[in-house]
């Protein structure tokens, strides 16, 4: 079976494009396909825990993330640089996420057969 | 891995995620071409590059920009639309990076 990684690039909310990959990713995994995620740059801001969408009238997209688990979505990844770049650490993020180095990144995209966003 | 570049500002971290593999290739499309300038601000992040993976660039974008040869860093291939074509058949996994 065909194994995807979707990198996950964009910062929460300024735009549907994070809305959009999650369609994508959940469509994926209705299918049964195997879906890993890679957070990168701004988008490791996605999986902030205390996020307050609801309260202003924006899509809740953490909710999204924590029921990815539900359809067998949890190969998760976020770069260490990323994280620590923003000013973040592993225990503020909604999700259990592994760390990877920026060096590995090119290492572990080759596991898979399909790369989609960035 | 087939890495497409394609958008500008690129960042330093985009080069170290690209890694070392020498069984990747890199393609350089679109407005990315610019940074291809051999005594440009990127020169010396495309030469580690090219020390470890073939690296493209597609003719039409330096045409278009007026950005001759001679004005690129050394060792590059320059394809065609059918260059590019055959290098998509060649590596099965392919990632655009933004």
């Amino acid at each position: 079976m065909k194994r995807y990684l979707v990198i996950m690039s964009h910062p929460p909310h300024g735009s549907i494009h994070v809305q959009e990959q999650l369609d994508v990713i959940l469509t994926m995994a209705a299918f049964d396909r195997s879906v890993s995620l890679l957070f990168l740059d701004e988008g490791v801001f996605q999986l902030l825990r205390g996020q307050t969408a609801q309260q202003y009238q924006h899509k809740e997209t953490v909710a999204i993330f924590d029921a990815l688990a539900l359809y067998d979505v949890d190969d998760l990844w976020v770069e260490t640089e990323s994280l620590m770049e923003k000013g973040l650490s592993l225990e503020q993020l909604t999700l259990p996420v592994k760390p990877i180095a920026r060096l590995e990144i090119n290492a572990l995209m080759s596991g898979f057969d399909v790369i989609l966003g960035g | 891995m087939l890495h497409i570049i394609s958008k500008v500002p690129l960042t330093a971290p985009l080069f170290d995620r690209l890694g070392t593999n020498a069984n990747d290739s890199v393609i350089v499309i679109g407005d990315a071409v610019i940074t291809l300038m051999r005594q440009g601000e990127w020169a010396n992040y495309w030469d580690a590059v090219l020390a470890n993976m073939s690296v493209s660039v597609l003719a039409v974008d330096l045409a278009l920009r007026g950005i001759d040869e001679s004005d690129i860093v050394r060792g590059l291939s320059i394809v065609d639309y059918s260059g590019f074509v055959d290098l998509t058949v060649d590596h099965s996994v392919m990632h655009s990076w933004h």
